[in-house]
């Protein structure tokens, strides 16, 4: 029994061995057309310790590990973990951390982008874009499936700066692209430059970046991409890979530009073995040996 | 795991390593599982920095348990058990639980793999957690008859504890972290 305990550690070695040899995929570059600088930016990531399971400074060596430029770091009502990663990241040749956090209340989500303070949830939606507004930041609605709906009054809707058009949750509920189409198509009714945004709202499972958003920014900065966002320079493809967005900006984008499958992990033979040695040490862990002694007295 | 009374009277009278070595080696284990669980689950590999980063991170989970056992332990045990022992004994527990993290990472890279990312919705996948749920009360009653020494309705009182103040803590982490659940709704911290 105990050799075998010994060959599941091993197997965890030996993966995590076979894990540090695998290169990454080769990632894409940043290009520049028209006069603008195209970023790919997830603009909605939740982050350990609080609603996410990888630490800042994690989240934001796997941003670049999917091709992304640039990541929000947006845990529920909070801004400090955001503030710990562009901290952390601070004139390192990173992806570019945007502060934010996920305003969330039980009528709406809006992510707030650029704002160094949390925004109090207790507000109505259109005070909560204000109160972004006013620390110089963007509000995005998001994922506005229909349940949220009711709490964007018009004042809500001409005051947004993006609308989530692509999150993760499209590849799982097919309702779920339909209401986001639905809603961006009402804001923009009312708010033609609206930013299209694609976001992967990483908690746990998943990656960062399975829904991104092209920003067509004038500098590569964070206030380059808040700039571009509130011009409503994005462009996102949807679940069907169509382009969404400002339809100006559709030629401008690079050939084979969809990054957000390509860059996915793409588990290799090192995790298989990791997980079998993490199994093996799991259901071996409790021993089979004969007793030899007692470690209870009196029993 | 499948006969946790049974298992737990051998592994009462199994010779242990000495000292902290016996307190830390279940809840390590443990440690490694969620966090290798996690890079797999999160990442879709287990590279050193990642699988070194998540146990870290996540380390606090057995680490809240281990001291939630210690305190129920130290108020309530046989004579003569040594409180190292019987943490290490209830950390034996665990196997359900660190079972349902692996199922969780399995099917997490099977998505990956796959490219499929129309696979089945969360709660589906989490729905399953009500296993590890009933099989680990049924374990720690038994960790409570034949190694604690408890007669059966101290043993439920025993469990009942332990898992409220178990759940209770994962609940204000999560509330407290997100301000959704109540008391967080009301109060503001």
């Amino acid at each position: 029994m105990r050799s075998w305990r010994w060959l599941a550690g091993a197997l965890v070695i030996l993966g995590v061995a076979m894990e540090a040899l695998r290169a990454g995929p080769p990632l894409p570059a940043p290009v520049e057309r028209g006069g603008y600088v195209v970023l790919a930016v997830d603009f909605h990531v939740h982050s350990f310790l609080g609603d996410g399971a990888l630490p800042p400074w994690f989240l934001v060596d796997q941003a670049r590990r999917r091709g992304l430029d640039a990541i929000a770091i947006t845990n529920h009502n909070r801004t400090w973990p955001a503030r710990l990663a562009r901290w952390l990241t601070r004139g390192a040749d990173a992806p570019i951390v945007l502060v934010g956090e996920e305003v969330t209340s039980r009528a709406f989500h809006i992510t707030a982008i650029g704002v160094e303070q949390p925004v109090d949830w207790r507000h109505s939606a259109a005070d909560a874009i204000e109160a972004i507004h006013a620390q110089g930041g963007v509000a995005i609605a998001a994922h506005p499936a229909s349940q949220f709906w009711p709490a964007y009054d018009d004042r809500a809707l001409r005051e947004l700066d993006g609308a989530e058009r692509a999150h993760a949750s499209i590849f799982q509920d097919r309702r779920a692209d339909r209401q986001f189409a639905i809603f961006f198509n009402d804001v923009r009714s009312v708010n033609p430059t609206v930013a299209a945004i694609g976001a992967s709202d990483f908690h746990v499972v998943g990656y960062p970046g399975i829904c991104r958003t092209y920003v067509f920014a004038r500098e590569r900065s964070a206030r380059g991409i808040i700039e571009a966002v509130r011009a409503g320079r994005t462009v996102v493809y949807d679940k069907y890979g169509r382009l969404r967005g400002d339809p100006a900006l559709f030629p401008l984008m690079p050939a084979d530009s969809r990054t957000e499958l390509r860059t996915a992990p793409r588990p290799g033979p090192g995790s298989v073995v990791v997980w079998l040695g993490l199994l093996g040490l799991v259901l071996l862990g409790g021993g089979r040996r004969r007793p030899r002694e007692s470690s209870v007295s009196g029993g | 795991m499948f006969a946790p009374r049974a298992a737990y009277r051998r592994l009462v009278a199994e010779p242990r390593p000495p000292g902290a070595l016996t307190v830390v080696r279940r809840p390590a284990l443990a440690a490694l599982v969620i966090g290798g669980a996690i890079a797999l689950t999160s990442t879709g590999g287990a590279t050193p920095q990642a699988l070194a980063t998540t146990t870290l991170c996540w380390c606090f989970v057995p680490g809240v348990q281990l001291i939630v056992a210690a305190a129920l332990l130290a108020l309530w045990r046989r004579p003569g058990l040594r409180l190292g022992v019987a943490i290490d004994l209830l950390f034996a527990g665990q196997g359900p639980w660190l079972l349902w993290t692996l199922w969780v990472a399995a099917w997490a890279l099977v998505a990956f793999r796959v490219g499929d990312h129309t696979t089945p919705r969360l709660w589906f996948i989490l729905s399953f957690a009500l296993i590890p749920l009933g099989w680990t009360a049924i374990i720690l009653v038994a960790f409570c008859r034949e190694v604690l020494g408890l007669a059966a309705w101290r043993a439920l009182l025993w469990m009942s504890l332990y898992e409220l103040a178990i759940w209770s803590l994962a609940y204000l982490y999560a509330g407290g972290m997100t301000f959704q659940a109540w008391p967080f709704g009301q109060i503001r911290l």
